[in-house]
């Protein structure tokens, strides 16, 4: 199994990882790898810059009301205000606030107290229920209170061209194209509480923005040159069991997505033209984190905040389940759909799991341990001793699944692995990508449309985005190229899938009844 | 035997025997259940939990109330046939307020209409008889003396028939009854849980009557009525009481639920066993001779029939054409070709029937919308002419009654109701539009005889000729804002998906291809157009 020791030393500090050669990466001075990078990328480049405005955290916004100095109304009136600003729970508060206001205004105070003392026992009960209502307690964190400070907090590329886009941390999104000097700013007044934003496959300008309300719909002209699209641009799509969204993920040939939400493990797909939604899952499990779609559109993986997951076919919504030792933190899957690599919230484990085509979801019965990510001190090219590994916070895999990037909760470089799926998956190590002093990782994406090659978007807890091109030939069949027939018989011959298995992982970590036993040893140190 | 009757025979003949099976299996154990439990509970007042559950479970078997069985099984016969007889697969839009008048007036609307009122007004009466002792069975006569028991009768009757009469209202005039398959399809057992989730049910309670509101508004009518009794009759001052009868308020409650959501279940269900999707082979052994094609039950077959066939055979053709690989081996069968001979059989097959009804709806849009873009129809033989003068005569009549107000507010065409009423039969063009772009796509690696390439230009042309329509329409009139909760129409919202599907089949087939398709021989607007796509210049 690959650990980070085998990893190259990272660059030692000051310097920046800038782009990949012949295998290795390599890092430069601050200014020069910027120069590099767009001398690289020519045409191509995109300069991810937080515009002149200053950027305002959405959680951080202050109560307007407590601006402004003291009041001269009678307490009566002010419990009058307070019920029609903000409903009757505020003006029993209000009436508990005054104080030696006359012996009626006290009484009147005590019953608002116990009324009050009442309600909160009732709520409290009602929380120890499942409601759909109660919200925010276990849901996803939106993406703002993942990123660590900087103005920008995520990027995603679009699947065909040119275009990121990029979530700030005022909720707001903005969209940078190449060669393109207007950046248009998607606000609206639903958009609060971004969790994950998505481009439409197949399509130039729809986006979808998964948020507290539901998944808003934003179609962008691409010709347009409207800097502020208007609310007629946006249309929502909101289920009331999949609200606020923590997951969303597009069928990878558009017109559908899937999405998850709220403190219920239902999951609901959308048709988009129709707008017509149908819930295909609803079962017990706990609230679902994430959702993804297979690229081969023939199966859905479904993590749950409890400890399991799922991977559902898409023809009848069948599924198989396996239970884990802490609930999923990321996964991926490989870009012909064939395998999966997902991390838990706990261990510094990659795990992989392999699926067969065929009737059903037929993934194999027990998940392998293809890399080990455990926290390590290792010198860097100074000679001075970091630290790399450590939990992982997200997983990123390039469209035809040649480079691995890591992204880890508490250490400050992104590890990189080449990798190859097919037939079997190899892993060789990359190396370690390293921002500026004092840069924490805090997401990344790669570009989707290049013919070879890969370029890699590392989110930097400053807010700045940068750029990482690799040079290298790929040797990935594209997903549309293979033949299918040939790779169903291929791998059938080798398993016999049991369906609807559910077999702890921790019974028997390993590669026992994993079809990846020799290639991964043998394989670790060769260069795909 | 032709594919329509087969499917209905083979098919469509079982969905109704299982919705029916699983409707009364769902419908009457619950509410019985629910009714039960009110008796023992509040009517008999016994709180203990085990004397509640063996009367529950010995009142279930209780011979009288096995045979009463009899009646909601009936009402729910009576109402599946009505749904049985009138479901539809596209919206109807009225083009003028005189068709919809019209419907309201027409005898099977009012036939069936009457049907749905008995049907809830047997029913309700079922449900409050089974929960209250003092609320007997419609056939069971009134005790001599007591007065309550008439009128308690009467109110729930009509109370049941008037939520039978708000469900037929929106079943039959606001497309109720419009059947239309769901984005993804699930086990039914999946489906049917989630119409029963509580959201659902109060949602069911919200459109079918039984809000706060109506019970608002029937208490005050019922206690109206009971003083103008009084008053007419002049009554004693005891008599005032009956405007404060609790239990009659509480049973109409219950039976207006009950019944709210018995209905909602009724047509969730039967619409999860109509539209459950059929596979139908896409070439069948006796392919080999040619005379024997016409009618029998495969795939092209399908598609070129109309209904709910023709909606389900698009569907499956989308099914087919998705790039799951499961559908591997069926899209093998449509790239084959015929031994002997080397037809591409299958191929042109699926693709005839869909190209056809592409062209057909663009026509239909063209005539509507831009009649000087269609080529001139040939000139019509002299000897001929007589049908058209009878339908110029229609015309002219029509158009001297819209000068008159009163005429005129019947006969003015309500607007864009043309073009509503086309879109409103979109969607088996939007699974065709999208099928065939993933056909096309499938066959850049798939297809091993080339048996679609000829036809791809056809295909861009056809597409791209729809598009130009489409978008000449203009965008949607009726704004909405995102977070209101209204949904467009049906037909708008089909408009919608139609531009939405042409420009991601088109986005599929130029993304897969590449610059390979500047190479088709296809119009130079199409051209341009296509080489915007590669661009990704279309929004």
């Amino acid at each position: 199994m690959i650990n980070l020791e085998h990893l190259h030393p990272p660059p030692g500090c000051g310097h920046v990882t800038a782009y990949e050669n012949d295998g290795r990466l390599r890092a430069l001075h601050v200014t020069e790898a910027l120069e590099t990078t767009k001398k690289w990328l020519g045409g191509q480049f995109i300069e991810v810059t937080v515009g002149q405005e200053p950027v305002r955290t959405a959680h951080s916004k202050q109560e307007a009301r407590e601006a402004f100095s003291a009041h001269t109304e009678t307490p009566w009136q002010r419990v009058m205000f307070a019920y029609y600003e903000e409903g009757w729970e505020a003006s029993l508060q209000e009436m508990i606030k005054g104080k030696d206001e006359g012996s009626l205004y006290q009484v009147a105070s005590t019953m608002a107290s116990v009324i009050l003392k009442v309600c909160g026992i009732i709520a409290k009960a009602q929380a120890l229920l499942p409601s759909p209502k109660r919200s925010g307690s276990s849901a996803n964190t939106p993406l703002v209170l993942r990123g660590s400070g900087g103005s920008i907090v995520s990027v995603a590329w679009h699947p065909h061209t040119n275009t990121l886009a990029a979530v700030f941390c005022d909720d707001t999104v903005r969209v940078f194209a190449a060669g393109r000097s207007i950046t248009p700013l998607l606000k609206h007044r639903l958009q609060k509480s971004i969790t994950h934003i998505a481009w439409m496959p197949y399509s130039a300008s729809l986006m979808a923005v998964g948020c507290e309300c539901g998944v808003l719909l934003w179609t962008l002209d691409p010709v347009n040159v409207v800097t502020r699209p208007s609310g007629s641009c946006v249309s929502l799509l909101a289920h009331p069991s999949a609200t606020p969204i923590n997951s969303l993920t597009w069928h990878p040939k558009g017109n559908l997505f899937a999405c998850v939400g709220g403190s219920n493990s239902q999951l609901v797909v959308w048709d988009v033209g129709r707008e017509a939604s149908v819930v295909v899952h609803s079962g017990t499990g706990g609230n679902i984190s994430l959702v993804l779609w297979s690229p081969d559109s023939s199966r859905l993986f479904v993590a749950y905040s409890s400890k399991i997951m799922r991977v559902f076919e898409t023809r009848s919504w069948t599924y198989e389940q396996w239970s884990l030792e802490s609930p999923i933190q990321s996964a991926v899957w490989s870009s012909l759909g064939h395998l999966l690599l997902f991390v838990t919230q706990d261990d510094p484990v990659l795990y992989y799991l392999g699926f067969i085509p065929g009737e059903g979801v037929g993934g194999t019965q027990v998940a392998a341990q293809v890399a080990d990510l455990t926290q390590t001190l290792v010198s860097d090219e100074d000679g001075e001793e970091v630290s790399v590994g450590g939990p992982v916070k997200q997983l990123a895999w390039d469209i035809r699944s040649e480079r691995l990037a890591i992204v880890f909760r508490d250490t400050e470089f992104v590890v990189l692995f080449h990798t190859h799926t097919h037939p079997t998956l190899h892993l060789a190590p990359g190396g370690l990508i390293r921002g500026e002093p004092c840069q924490v990782p805090v997401s990344v994406s790669f570009q989707k449309n290049l013919p070879n090659g890969a370029v890699l978007s590392v989110v930097w807890s400053s807010g700045q985005v940068q750029h990482i091109p690799m040079r290298y030939s790929s040797r990935e069949p594209l997903p549309s190229t293979l033949n299918t027939s040939t790779f169903n018989t291929s791998i059938r011959t080798t398993h016999n899938s049991i369906l609807n298995c559910s077999v702890p992982l921790n019974t028997s970590m390993g590669y026992a009844g994993s079809p990846v036993t020799s290639p991964l040893i043998g394989g670790i140190f060769t260069s795909p | 035997m032709k594919p329509e009757d087969l499917f209905s025979s083979e098919v469509l003949l079982w969905r109704y025997v299982r919705a029916l099976a699983c409707l009364l299996l769902l419908q009457v154990v619950a509410p019985m259940a629910v009714c039960n439990l009110y008796h023992t509970v509040v009517a008999q007042r016994i709180l203990n939990p085990i004397t509640v559950t063996t009367n529950l479970l010995t009142s279930c078997i209780y011979p009288t109330k096995l045979l009463r069985l009899v009646v909601p099984a009936a009402c729910f016969v009576i109402l599946a046939r009505v749904h049985i007889k009138s479901y539809t697969v596209s919206a109807w839009v009225p083009l003028n307020r005189w068709e919809k008048w019209r419907r309201v007036l027409s005898l099977t609307v009012i036939l069936r209409s009457g049907l749905i009122m008995i049907a809830c007004a047997l029913l309700a009466n079922f449900y409050t008889s089974l929960a209250h002792p003092d609320f007997p069975f419609l056939v069971i006569p009134c005790t001599p003396g007591d007065v309550m028991c008439y009128k308690r009768k009467t109110v729930i009757i009509y109370m049941g028939a008037y939520v039978g009469y708000h469900y037929a209202y929106k079943y039959f005039m606001l497309n109720g009854n419009l059947i239309t398959p769901t984005p993804a399809h699930p086990r039914k057992l999946q489906l049917i849980k989630a119409s029963l989730s509580l959201r659902s049910t109060r949602e069911a309670c919200n459109t079918h009557g039984a809000n706060k509101l109506s019970f608002l508004c029937a208490i005050c009518i019922y206690m109206a009525a009971a003083i103008m009794i009084n008053l007419i009759y002049d009554g004693n001052w005891q008599e005032w009481l009956v405007i404060f009868d609790l239990p009659l308020m509480m049973m109409t409650l219950l039976a207006t639920v009950l019944l709210a959501i018995s209905l909602s279940l009724f047509s969730q269900v039967f619409h999860i066993f109509i539209t459950e999707p059929v596979e139908i082979p896409v070439a069948t052994a006796e392919d080999s001779n040619p005379e024997a094609e016409t009618d029998s039950w495969r795939l092209s077959n399908a598609l070129s029939s109309s209904g709910l066939l023709q909606l389900l055979a698009f569907w499956d053709l989308k099914t087919l054409a998705s790039s799951d690989p499961m559908n591997f081996a069926r899209r093998t069968q449509v790239f084959c070709i015929s031994q002997p001979g080397g037809h591409p059989r299958n191929w042109m097959g699926i693709m005839n029937p869909s190209m056809n009804l592409i062209r057909k709806f663009c026509e239909r849009l063209k005539r509507h919308n831009c009649p000087e873009d269609l080529p001139k129809p040939p000139v019509v033989p002299a000897g001929a002419a007589s049908a058209p003068t009878d339908v110029n005569k229609n015309e002219v009549l029509i158009m001297s009654l819209k000068r008159y107000p009163f005429f005129g507010y019947f006969l003015s065409d309500l607007p864009d109701a043309t073009n509503r009423s086309i879109f409103a039969e979109a969607l088996p063009v939007i699974w065709a539009v999208q099928a065939l772009g993933d056909l096309v796509t499938a066959s850049f690696t798939e297809d091993k005889f080339g048996v679609v390439q000829r036809n791809i230009p056809d295909i861009l042309m056809a597409f791209t000729q729809l598009q130009k329509v489409v978008d000449g329409l203009g965008r949607v009139t009726i704004s909405r804002r995102p977070g209101t909760g209204e949904a467009l129409p049906s037909e708008l919202q089909l408009r919608k998906a139609l531009r939405f599907s042409l420009r991601s089949a088109l986005y599929t087939v130029t993304t897969t291809f590449g610059d390979t398709v500047l190479a088709m021989p296809v119009s130079a607007e199409c051209q341009s157009k296509l080489q915007s796509y590669l661009q990704f210049k279309e929004g």
